[in-house]
């Protein structure tokens, strides 16, 4: 570690900076102190090549004040805290808080906002002891995850046709949060790429039904202990992966029992049926698309037409409590009553843009209905 | 004959009470609207205080989200009377219970449908709501074209309780649609600017039914208002 030392012309008044080589997302510093014979001046700089959004701490109070400065670092420009002309010149801090007039002692904390996994900052800080004629300083730890990332999402579940975010977390040794650092892995990859791809990087991309894994590599993390002192503050490289399953809507599932069976409200020389149907989409394993607020478009095709019923009708369902979704068939017809029946297919388009009937992903499965002048049969029951 | 009291935007400020019969401590609610529709703002108090409502959202600025109204321990006359003044296209009026809500100038082929007077309305079974509107529907498809021989659909309501038969005689098409929503009282009707050609149109291109929720829920998970046709109604 480098320290940089000076004294006043008296050789009474000394300071000495230890500046640590070591670049970290996230710095535990230890205590600082004004008063009559003591100030703390801090330092936090860029070592990194791309500006970066540095966020210091202080706390007090035993950490029950805080006042945070936030600041834009070009690359090796740094920031200066002195503490005693923050509290004498009660300075705001982001959050207009001022640190109390009487306070003389506190820990504080640095972060790298725009890179928390690998880091830019590096730190100093500067003790003066007008007491005793020199300078004490304390070091700071390394905050890091040393057990290496792990898959956000695992398994992550995608939509055929569709996307959805994956990332990789890593539990902070300081705080025990679990952070989010996939942008710190620049190589997303699948196992498959005829049923997921990974582009852009921590995006996995349905491409068709089945099941495979997820890769997030070449990874270089800070993985320091939050324990031991700023030396052991090192990258490691790190790859993780999980599962992905490509989900298909494979048919619709009716869910029994049905809300409604009976003769429907027709206008005069008419006569017919209604039947509601509580249904859910599941997918090519049977498990059931719980997603609420999904567009249904749907469409029923008459085949054999006894009961001259309009071809085609089309109907927009929106799936709630749980995925689940209501179609209530109705007809009337002039040949009611009699024998004659209409055959008909209803298709189904999962996830489509209500009011363009033909969005959406098709199930692979469709219904039979068959209209009878006192029946629906829907699927044959 | 319809029986209604027109009440201005103006005079609804003035008379609060106009709407309503008696005022009680259920009917005071605190409302707190920010940038939405006309129509999901008049949902909402119609859900909120629980009246029955009829919206004709024909002029296109019922659909501009910009209408916000923050008010504390109201009665909802007084809402109505605050939402109405963003609204300076539309009347409010009551009609026997019903509030509905219309353009000041309602164009030729939406007047023509919903002041369509049919012969009779008759259910001669038990019906929900959604299925009255649309027996309504077939009603005025026979009107113009009495050669149709099969009606059939798919309706997606959730609201499934069933009114006893009804029979009305020579009504409009809005009295009609007010008297459901007047029996349900739950529930408001939203119709959309009618197309030149009724002939082939389904139901949810003329009149939606929405049913409330009781406790409320958020205007966008009440069933069944068809804002597809809404929209398209208005870019015609």
């Amino acid at each position: 570690m480098a320290v940089a030392t000076s004294y006043d012309k008296s050789l009474r008044h000394g300071a000495q900076t230890p500046f640590n080589d070591q670049l970290a997302s996230h710095w535990e510093g230890g205590k600082w102190e004004v008063d009559g014979t003591h100030d703390s001046i801090i330092t936090a700089g860029n070592g990194g090549n791309k500006p970066i959004q540095a966020q210091v701490t202080l706390f007090f109070n035993g950490g029950a004040g805080k006042y945070r400065v936030e600041q834009v670092l070009a690359p090796d420009q740094q920031l200066w805290l002195d503490f005693s002309r923050l509290i004498r010149d009660r300075v705001p801090d982001k959050d207009g808080n001022v640190l109390p007039g009487d306070l003389t002692s506190g820990t504080y904390q640095f972060r790298d906002l725009t890179d928390r996994a690998v880091g830019n900052i590096f730190e100093g800080k500067v003790i003066t002891d007008k007491t005793n004629g020199h300078a004490a300083y304390g070091c700071m730890i390394c905050c890091g995850y040393p057990n290496r990332g792990f898959i956000w999402t695992d398994p992550l579940d995608v939509l055929k046709s569709s996307y959805a975010p994956q990332d990789v977390g890593g539990v902070n040794s300081c705080s025990g949060n679990q952070d989010s650092i996939g942008f710190a892995y620049p190589n997303w990859s699948t196992g498959n790429t005829a049923i997921a791809t990974a582009n852009p990087a921590q995006q996995i991309n349905g491409i068709d039904g089945g099941s495979t894994l997820d890769n997030a590599g070449d990874g270089q993390i800070n993985i320091g202990d939050g324990m031991t002192y700023v030396q052991q503050c090192p990258l490691a490289a790190d790859t993780t992966g999980g599962g992905v399953n490509v989900r298909i809507p494979y048919q619709e599932d009716r869910i029994p029992p049905d809300p409604i069976n009976g003769a429907n409200a027709c206008s005069r020389g008419f006569a017919g049926w209604k039947r509601a149907i509580t249904g859910i989409i599941v997918d090519q394993w049977n498990t059931s698309f719980t997603i609420d607020g999904v567009t249904l478009n749907e469409t029923v095709s008459v085949g054999r037409n006894d009961l001259v019923l309009p071809s085609p009708q089309t109907g927009t369902a929106i799936t709630s409590n749980g995925g689940k979704f209501g179609d209530n068939f109705f007809f009337c017809s002039q040949g009611c009553p009699g024998t004659g029946e209409t055959d008909a297919v209803q298709s189904i388009l999962y996830g489509g843009t209500p009011g363009n009937p033909f969005s959406g992903i098709p199930l692979a499965v469709t219904n039979g209905l068959i209209y009878r002048c006192s029946q629906i049969l829907w699927n044959g029951l | 004959m319809r029986l209604s009291a027109f009440v201005s935007t103006t005079a609804l400020f003035c008379i609060p009470l106009m709407f309503g019969q008696q005022s009680r401590s259920s009917d005071i609610h605190d409302v707190s609207i920010h940038a939405q529709t006309g129509i999901d703002a008049l949902l909402s108090l119609g859900q909120l205080y629980n009246r029955p409502l009829g919206i004709v959202g024909s002029d296109k600025s019922i659909l501009a989200p910009t209408l916000s109204v923050q008010v504390s321990q109201a009665q909802f006359a007084d809402v109505l009377a605050r939402v109405m003044s963003q609204l300076s296209k539309y009347e409010a009026h009551e009609v026997q219970g019903v509030v509905l809500i219309q353009p000041l100038n309602r164009d030729v082929a939406t007047e023509r449908l919903f002041t369509m007077v049919l012969p009779n309305f008759d259910s001669e079974t038990k019906a929900t709501l959604t299925e009255l509107a649309d027996l309504l529907w077939m009603d005025v498809e026979l009107r113009v074209d009495p050669s149709i021989r099969g009606f059939a659909g798919i309706r997606h309501e959730t609201d499934f309780k069933e009114f006893q038969p009804i029979h009305l005689v020579d009504v409009t098409v809005e009295d009609v649609l007010n008297e459901l929503v007047r029996r349900r009282r739950s529930a408001a009707w939203v119709g959309f600017s009618a197309p030149e050609v009724l002939t082939g149109v389904q139901r949810e291109r003329l009149w939606s039914i929405v049913s409330y929720e009781d406790p409320p829920v958020p205007v966008e998970n009440l069933c069944c208002l068809n804002r597809t046709s809404l929209s398209a109604a208005q870019s015609k």
